[in-house]
């Protein structure tokens, strides 16, 4: 049993962002250097933590680095970021690329640059009204699916409701992906990895998951659907064909077609059972289903 | 050699999809079909669910040309044709120039509503049928207008058992760019299911409305449309191809039985093909072709405002057709394509089913007050245990700390 989860809720007057992710924090440290003396190829850094005595103008949250035993085409180690911050009621994820050496092509903005064209920052917003705060940690060391998860919800409505942080073990490539989801209903999931096929950044902005207007279903395993755009670092022109392979989750992720299912319980008929995490249809298990009974006759 | 790729080329100036001459596209691809059908069906696995044709070109008696496939299945069998009309004099049925019109149709019905008679061209009727328009750009090429046009004919087929999968395609060259309507029709076995199921993809573009992606997996009970899984697993305009695609499950047999815990069977794209988008790109329309170091990818369909289909050939991929069959690589209009991105998709492993409201037997609601008492996660919070974990034996489950924490409140 290697799945740890924690329930962080609180009170929503008790529920100021810089303390709460200032206890994060601590938890996600102290998995970083579990993670990193386990998984050594990939190394984790928090190059910015969140201050604990961040006022309400100012900007608080997480730059987290990823850098992969992967190599660029120009030879450098690549080099994931994640940008999660909250600065008065805007909450803010960023997706990027942190590699210096020059990309061909100009989806840099700002000096930042995306995973592609189409997984960019994405925005919600923090309710500074003192709605119960309902958040979930969960991680794990499990070799090979390791993962760190904080997810909370400030009510039933899906734009109240927020992955800050998602860190996993890509099942495929072994990379890490770094990944969040705002508190809002129209702009989902972003996340970064580094495909190992093409050798190329890959993002994301969606779980692969039928519409809400098909059977409502629990779809194993939780697969990111690809945001191979134009981006890339050959010229916008004329790139080789490339191909790729998938991004999945480990094992302790499925995907939902229901949105405005934060915290919400599943307990289907083979015996898993998954807590709903986020507006976007994600699922965090909880517990893993009964291996099963008897044996083999001869 | 159970995954063979082959064609056979049809010159311009002669070649028609409307003629029963045994040297013929129509008859060409029944005959193709046949030999398939007849490697399968000897197959153990594939004794409840054989493959017969039902008519050919060669069955047809007045302008009505394609062929009725009868689909065995242990239940009840279905049929699933492809039919396209002769152009007449007055036009209306021409396809080739103006494109506005179609005659063809891609159908499907159970075996048990149709009467073998010499109706609809030779073809037979149905009491109950469902019937997709669909149709080709060319279609005698004998005619005044279409003289430039030749076509191809492209077979697929794995005859693996559990892997079976027969595609054809028919491929234009020459003539006016915008008007091919290179498509494709696929049959195929897929794991979870006893039947066989069956894809269809017609091109749309500026001059060609009418789009088909035609999906059916056959339960035995009818023929069904599948969810939308091929779209969701492609990011937008993303110029991606997949394989590996779960195009979804037989729904409308489970759920009116109350059937929802159990495991739904999926419907698995065959592994070859990869389904997307080639809207804007590539060097090519419709003769794409990626060539990579262990194989190469070949384009079915074209570029299309609706899915185009691309073929994998793994290196020596190779034939044992008699000529004039040949091997697709002697072709000399495939043309190397970029700007493609080729997904190897994985399957999903399992679906479960759940309500898709609160029922607090498989799915429990968040934050309201009933739910937070039966919630399965949240509820043990609420049972006075002063927080610090869930009890003996799995400390490290669902700990709570023992301070700051005042929701769920406890009572």
């Amino acid at each position: 049993m290697s799945r740890t989860l924690l329930d962080i809720s609180r009170l929503g007057t008790a529920a100021s962002w810089p303390s709460i992710a200032s206890e994060v924090n601590g938890y996600l440290a102290s998995w970083i250097a579990a993670a990193n003396a386990q998984v050594s190829a990939h190394q984790l850094r928090i190059a910015s933590a969140p201050n604990p005595n961040a006022t309400a103008t100012d900007s608080c949250g997480w730059r987290i680095e990823a850098t992969l035993s992967q190599r660029t085409p120009g030879g450098a180690a690549a080099v994931l970021i994640l940008e999660v911050s909250i600065t008065g009621t805007s909450f803010l994820i960023r997706p990027g690329i942190g590699n210096t050496e020059p990309f061909v092509g100009s989806d840099s903005q700002m000096g930042w640059i995306f995973p592609s064209s189409e997984t960019g920052t994405s925005s919600g917003a923090w309710s500074t009204t003192p709605l119960p705060f309902t958040a979930q940690l969960g991680w794990s060391l499990a070799p090979g699916a390791e993962y760190f998860l904080f997810a909370y919800t400030q009510s039933r409505f899906t734009n109240r409701q927020a992955v800050p942080l998602l860190i996993a073990r890509d099942q495929v490539s072994g990379h890490w992906i770094l990944a969040a989801t705002p508190p809002s209903t129209t702009d989902g999931l972003r996340a970064v990895c580094w495909n190992r096929r093409s050798g190329q950044p890959s993002g994301s902005r969606t779980l692969l998951r039928e519409p809400n207007t098909s059977p409502v279903q629990i779809r194993r395993p939780a697969e990111l659907v690809l945001a191979t755009t134009d981006w890339s670092y050959y010229e916008t022109a004329n790139e080789p064909a490339q191909f790729w392979e998938p991004l999945i989750l480990p094992s302790d992720f499925a995907s939902l077609n229901l949105s405005s299912a934060a915290m919400s319980y599943y307990k289907p008929a083979d015996g898993n059972e998954w807590l709903a995490i986020g507006a976007h249809g994600l699922l965090l298990r909880t517990k893993d289903a009964p291996a099963p009974q008897g044996g083999t006759s001869p | 050699m159970t995954y063979q790729v082959f064609c056979q080329v049809f010159p311009a100036g002669s070649w028609k999809w409307t003629s029963e001459d045994p040297a013929s596209i129509g008859m060409r691809l029944d005959g193709a079909f046949r030999a398939f059908a007849a490697a399968v069906n000897a197959l153990p696995g594939n004794a409840s669910t054989p493959l017969s044709v039902v008519r050919s070109h060669a069955d047809a008696t007045a302008n009505r040309w394609g062929y009725t496939w009868q689909l065995g299945h242990p239940v009840e069998p279905a049929h699933l044709w492809f039919h396209v009309e002769s152009p007449t004099s007055s036009g209306a049925t021409l396809q080739g120039e103006t494109q506005t019109t179609s005659s063809g149709q891609f159908g499907t019905a159970k075996a048990s509503t149709y009467t073998s008679n010499t109706s609809n061209g030779g073809y037979g009727s149905y009491s109950n049928s469902v019937i997709n328009s669909a149709g080709l750009a060319y279609i005698d090429s004998t005619i005044s207008g279409a003289t430039a046009i030749g076509a191809i004919l492209l077979i697929a087929k794995d005859t693996t058992p559990g892997r079976e999968f027969f595609c054809w395609t028919l491929k234009t060259t020459g003539g006016n760019d915008e008007l091919h309507r290179d498509c494709c029709h696929v049959l195929y076995k897929s794991p979870g299911t006893s039947g066989w199921c069956s894809i269809a993809i017609f091109p749309r573009t500026s001059k060609q409305p009418y789009e088909l992606v035609a999906l059916h997996g056959y339960s035995g009970n009818r023929f069904g449309s599948l969810p939308y899984a091929l779209s969701a697993s492609l990011q937008l305009y993303g110029h991606q191809l997949r394989s590996g695609i779960s195009l979804g499950h037989y729904d409308f047999v489970l759920e009116p039985q109350g059937l929802l815990d159990t495991p739904p069977p999926f419907i698995q794209l065959p592994a070859p093909l990869f389904i997307g988008c080639t809207s804007i790109r590539g060097a090519s329309t419709h003769f794409g072709k990626v060539t990579r170091p262990d194989g190469v990818m070949l384009q079915l369909g074209q570029r299309s405002l609706a899915f185009d289909i691309w073929l994998w050939l793994p290196s020596g991929t190779s034939h044992s057709q008699a000529s004039p069959w040949m091997s697709v690589f002697a072709l000399s209009y495939w043309r190397e394509c970029n700007e493609l991105h080729f997904i190897t998709g994985l399957p999903p492993q399992g679906l479960q089913m759940v309500t898709a409201t609160a029922d607090f037997i498989r799915h429990f609601p968040a934050l309201s007050a009933v739910g937070a008492r039966q919630h399965p996660q949240q509820g043990p919070l609420l049972s006075g245990s002063g927080g610090g974990g869930s009890g003996g034996g799995e400390p490290t489950v669902n700990a709570r700390p023992s301070t700051g924490l005042l929701w769920p409140r406890g009572v």
